[in-house]
């Protein structure tokens, strides 16, 4: 039945058929993987998603702050890959297990520093304008995810540092009963949660983040309605 | 006038809601990744190979017990009393406190004992029974081990207020004699345990060959004053903005100067004994994760708080932004 | 604190105003932040190559050619003379996809 259904459409989009039929045929998967498929056709094409070109607005140094932390995080993972496979105390005994700590350490600073700015930057731009909430939001929650990250990631240091920040994290978290679940004394925990649970987390959500920003484009500048009416008058129209 | 406001609002809305079609730039998004990323790895290289990374090494039950050894001892003894911090702080360790209320919810307490913590038992008595002792250690844990916990109690209560009375000031050798029991010699023993270094490899898992959880050790060392004497004299304690802190000549975790600024607040660090400060300071914890969460929902939501999401256009910093396409027109 | 001279811990240099207390390292991390958020906002950013890209010459549209606006501008080269070919498309299908 649906193959015939098929056929039929196919010969109606090849004699040119209104676009509506058209859209009607596109809009039939009932099956999971075919709403999907229909859903990337449609809302990201491959020409939007990695496009060859920007809005002319585009031009300030403050965009660039997004890929700037996305290189942070690339250094952050590459450099924990190496620690992580050398294991927590590697660092306390080798020069080049201490190398490749620093790297972390200000890979992680410099995340940060990035992020920071990239969210003031958008906070100026009000760059939730135009549906573009869920964006706001997944970049809030990349900053959270990432501060828990951070302080998993100083608890499992194994030194000095990492005795006296689970010692007063605990107070917080155990008053907000997440430290019976969460416990930043547990090193075997909070490392595993370190080297794979929140990175997942924190990849998950960027990649959402990232997909979200190409699928609804870069936000135009406020109160752009002003310049391009002002050009659609001087053009005649 | 309100006509052509209203249509402008929907042009607006049209230019967001839809793809781009003013001006447009060539604009490379991967060489632009690519870039970023050889510039971030040069700079972080430099910065890891001229400035390195802190690693001050972990303080050890050894050291505590040979440099301070009368506050370890002291530690000890009300570990066994039962009035150290850790056997009084309650959920999720123990039941020896009720945790902390944030007004009629005590979140800490709802989530139970999940990892239970006895600090006579577990800081104490099981790391001098999992090795061999000298022979007055070892009758003064059979002696321990063979009384009620009655007597338990008032060996300990009693040891605890005399070492703790202002005419020994926490000297052992100024207490006044009294029935103790095995007490002093459980502490003495334990620190001379400690000071050997034993107690470091023991104390997280007592006859166990894998410990990778170090709840107790954490807890142990931070109920006694070397630990946190070492946190004052590197500035890490909490009303010292110590959450942002780093040892060494490093910066810390200034993401979380949010959180940390709330504990600088008077209220919450209050030396009163009764009333709103008091009840703040005692439950500071929880109600500056409150506030912390209000304000992160705040920030999460503010594409639909009206008023506050227009507070980028008051601040006009987008005019520097986009000046070029205000100008220009693109 | 003679006691705890052998504590082996390092501690960083300290500025405080008042109730405000911040390490150097720390004061310096916060200026290099602000410092390269007032630059980003006010250092010119270098126009793209090849200049504006007008989005209507990309040659007429098919029906079977869905409207994605990028897609006609990315395929088209520059013009050459550099002046801004800038046209407004509002007569077209607005390809709202949302």
């Amino acid at each position: 039945m649906s193959a015939h259904a098929g056929a039929a459409n196919e010969g109606a989009r090849s004699a040119a058929a209104p676009l509506v039929a058209a859209d009607r045929t596109d809009a039939a998967p009932t099956s999971l993987i075919g709403r999907l498929r229909h859903r990337l056709e449609h809302d990201l094409p491959y020409d939007q998603l990695l496009p060859e070109t920007q809005p002319s607005y585009v031009a300030s140094w403050i965009y660039v702050f997004g890929v700037l932390t996305l290189a942070a995080l690339a250094m952050i993972i590459a450099s924990g890959v190496v620690l992580a496979f050398e294991g927590p105390s590697w660092y306390h005994t080798s020069g080049v297990g201490h190398w490749f700590n620093s790297l972390h350490f200000w890979s992680v600073q410099l995340f940060f520093m990035f992020m920071l700015v990239h969210l003031v930057g958008k906070f100026s731009m009000a760059a939730w304008r135009g549906h573009r909430a869920r964006t706001w939001i997944t970049g809030m929650i990349a900053f959270l995810v990432s501060i828990i990250a951070g302080l998993t990631g100083y608890v499992v240091q194994t030194n000095f540092d990492s005795q006296w920040i689970s010692f007063e994290a605990k107070d917080g978290l155990n008053a907000a009963g997440v430290g019976a679940w969460f416990n930043v004394a547990n090193l075997g925990q909070a490392l595993l949660v370190h080297v794979f649970l929140l990175p997942a987390i924190i990849l998950v959500i960027v990649a959402i983040h990232v997909v979200l920003v190409r699928l609804r484009g870069v936000v135009p500048p406020i109160d752009a309605a002003r310049v391009e009416q002002a050009r659609d008058a001087e053009e005649g129209r | 006038m309100m006509a052509a406001s209203r249509e402008l609002h929907g042009v607006q809305h049209q230019l967001e809601t839809t793809p781009w079609r003013g001006p447009k730039r060539h604009y490379d998004i991967l060489r632009e990744g690519l870039i970023a990323l050889l510039v971030v790895g040069v700079v972080v290289v430099g910065l890891a190979s001229f400035l390195g990374s802190p690693d001050d090494p972990a303080l050890t039950f050894k050291a505590w017990a040979t440099d301070m050894p009368q506050d370890f001892y002291d530690t000890t003894v009300s570990e066994l009393a039962g009035t150290s911090e850790s056997a009084t702080y309650g959920p999720p360790y123990n039941t020896g406190g009720t945790g902390q209320n944030l007004g009629p919810v005590n979140l800490q307490t709802a989530m139970g004992v999940r990892i239970p913590v006895d600090p006579a038992t577990d800081f104490v008595i099981t790391p001098l029974q999992s090795q061999a002792q000298p022979g007055d250690v070892s009758a003064a844990l059979s002696r321990w081990a063979a009384a009620t916990a009655d007597q338990r109690t008032a060996w300990t209560t009693a040891y605890d207020n005399a070492l703790n009375d202002p005419a020994a000031g926490g000297d052992p050798t100024k207490v006044a004699s009294g029935d103790y029991g095995p007490v002093p010699t459980l502490a003495s023993g334990l620190e001379a345990m400690a000071a050997s270094g034993a107690l470091d490899g023991i104390l997280a898992a007592p006859g166990n060959f894998y410990s990778t959880d170090n709840t107790k050790q954490i807890l142990f060392m931070g109920d006694g004053g070397y630990l946190d004497a070492a946190a004052s004299a590197t500035h890490l304690q909490g009303n010292q903005w110590g959450m942002m802190n780093e040892t060494g000549s490093y910066p810390g975790q200034q993401w979380l100067a949010p959180f940390s600024f709330w504990y600088q607040l008077p209220f919450f660090n209050s030396e009163a004994d009764s009333g709103l400060a008091a009840t703040l300071t005692a439950n500071g914890d929880i109600y500056i994760m409150a506030i912390v969460v209000v304000f992160t929902l705040v920030v999460m939501l503010l594409p639909f708080i009206p008023g506050l999401r227009e507070l980028p256009r008051v601040l006009g910093l987008h005019r520097l932004v986009w000046r070029r396409y205000y100008r220009d027109g693109h | 604190m003679h006691v705890f001279a052998s504590i082996p811990v390092d501690p960083s240099t300290y500025v405080s105003w008042g109730w405000l207390s911040i390490s150097v390292p720390n004061l310096i991390m916060v200026g290099i932040t602000v410092a390269l958020f007032v630059l980003a906002l006010v250092l010119p950013f270098p126009a793209g190559r090849g200049g504006i890209v007008s989005p209507t010459s990309g040659g007429p549209r098919t029906d079977a050619d869905p409207p994605t606006g990028d897609h006609a501008a990315a395929a088209e080269p520059p013009p050459g003379d550099g002046t801004p070919a800038v046209t407004r498309t509002s007569d077209e299908p607005t390809g709202d996809r949302r």
